[in-house]
């Protein structure tokens, strides 16, 4: 086949849905990155420059760990975001004020859509260097996401009602790491971050039903992860409400769900 | 049931919306194709205007030609004929007048007058009539001399009649015996003018 013909069928390639089957999907964390599969357990790679070398003119999808990104919602309704653009100025403010100058090099992406209002930004990976090394093995890089939102797709799979109604959180724990994603009506309301004492699950009982309040798993909540130690230990009611192993070294992938 | 709200779905990478350079390549082909037919076409359509425009000038052409040629058969006919038509003689004038005029005779007032005059005991063998002349010869027979002499009477009688008169009389055998064959001969007002 002709260079310009192999060309065509890279672009070509590219263009199709990033959710297309024969796309390897991979989870990257920080210093770690591993390849989920839909049969096998996932295998950690090197890095994914590696990865690209290895398997050039392939696709590729990134998920992004919670630990190289930030998440803020604009809860408050009277402020004046009435776009994505206003919703990304707001929140670049916002990091800049808490993070420094170096905020306002990240990427960024904004949603605004009625009142669910936020932004996500990747601070922990060089996206440059990533788009550059697919480019140099013929890679097409698909998408880049944030892991809390392909978690989401993942409970519209396995539980398509869920979230459609009343307000519940999907708690997404990785490690020490824990980020709830409120929702109601299939509306993301907001995106909190919280932290763990330990990656086990004491520490994870102790702040999900310590508290007892608002911020605290509710009946009807959602629990997936990975990275906690003692996962037998955990109380029945997290058991009941957690979807998936929270053991692994990373997320399992969504036809793994059980 | 309700349709599930679908998520918020966001990434770093902007969603990829533009079409990959070969999509552009197939459509600059196409559009290139397309031209190529449509170029085809309108020649194609000029050709057919053309070939429909020849057609309809040979037809009217052919139509002219003829017309042309019908209107010099008839000029040929017409200078064969006769320049005039020759009158007609006298004679045949006459002739055609006395056809008319006999066509005209008054024949029902000359059988009225013989039938309203005829009496029983009678009947007519021969009738001749000269038109022109108003001459009139009859044959009968009667069964007595009386009624032929009264049938002579009568029809002198007549206005229009004249110069009747027995020519012949004698015995003769009719269908009842023993009778009178008689003629006479007259000149009646009616002849022709």
């Amino acid at each position: 086949m002709s260079p310009w013909m192999l060309e065509a069928r890279r672009a070509v390639r590219a263009w199709r849905p990033s959710s297309r089957p024969g796309a390897a999907t991979l989870f990257v964390q920080p210093g770690r990155v591993w390849q989920l599969h839909s049969a096998v357990p996932a295998t950690e790679l090197d890095s994914v420059p590696a990865w690209c070398h290895q398997h050039p003119g392939t696709s590729l999808r990134l998920l992004v760990s919670g630990h190289l990104t930030h998440q803020l919602c604009a809860n408050d309704p009277t402020l004046p975001l009435h776009s994505e653009e206003d919703v990304q100025a707001w929140a670049r403010h916002q990091w800049q004020h808490y993070h420094g100058s170096v905020a306002e090099q990240w990427p960024m992406v904004a949603w605004c859509r009625g009142d669910e209002r936020g932004a996500s930004a990747l601070h922990g990976l060089d996206l440059a260097a990533l788009r550059q090394a697919a480019q140099a093995h013929r890679v097409s890089l698909l998408a880049v996401d944030p892991w809390w939102t392909a978690a989401l797709r993942r409970v519209s799979i396995v539980r398509p009602a869920w979230g459609q109604g009343k307000r519940a959180t999907l708690w997404l724990v990785e490690g020490a790491l824990c980020t709830a994603v409120q929702v109601a009506e299939g509306r993301v309301l907001d995106l909190r971050t919280r932290y763990l004492e330990a990656a086990n699950a004491e520490a994870l009982a102790e702040r999900l039903l310590g508290l007892g309040d608002d911020d605290s798993l509710l009946p009807g909540d959602l629990l997936m992860g990975y990275g906690i130690d003692g996962e037998a230990r955990l109380p029945a009611v997290m058991h009941s409400a957690r979807l998936g192993t929270l053991a692994g070294g990373c997320p399992v992938p969504v036809e793994g769900a059980g | 049931m309700r349709q599930a709200r679908a998520w918020l779905q966001v990434g770093f990478l902007p969603r990829r919306q533009r079409a990959p350079w070969p999509a552009w390549a197939l459509l600059v082909c196409g559009m290139g194709l397309f031209m190529a037919a449509a170029l085809d076409w309108r020649e194609a359509d000029t050709a057919r205007v053309d070939a429909e425009q020849a057609l309809r000038t040979w037809q009217e052409e052919r139509q002219d030609e003829q017309l042309r040629q019908r209107r010099q058969a008839q000029a040929a006919a017409t200078a064969s004929m006769p320049a005039k038509a020759t009158p007609p003689s006298r004679e045949t004038l006459r002739n055609a007048q006395r056809v008319a005029a006999l066509l005209d005779h008054r024949w029902d007032q000359l059988f009225a007058a013989l039938e309203a005059h005829t009496p029983a005991g009678l009947q007519w063998l021969r009738l001749e009539h000269e038109a022109e002349a108003g001459e009139v010869q009859l044959e009968g027979l009667a069964s007595e001399g009386r009624l032929a002499l009264q049938v002579v009477d009568a029809l002198a009688a007549e206005p229009r009649w004249h110069e009747v008169a027995m020519s012949r009389l004698e015995a003769g055998q009719g269908a009842e015996g023993a009778s009178l064959r008689f003629e006479l001969r007259a000149r009646t007002g009616l002849n022709l003018p």
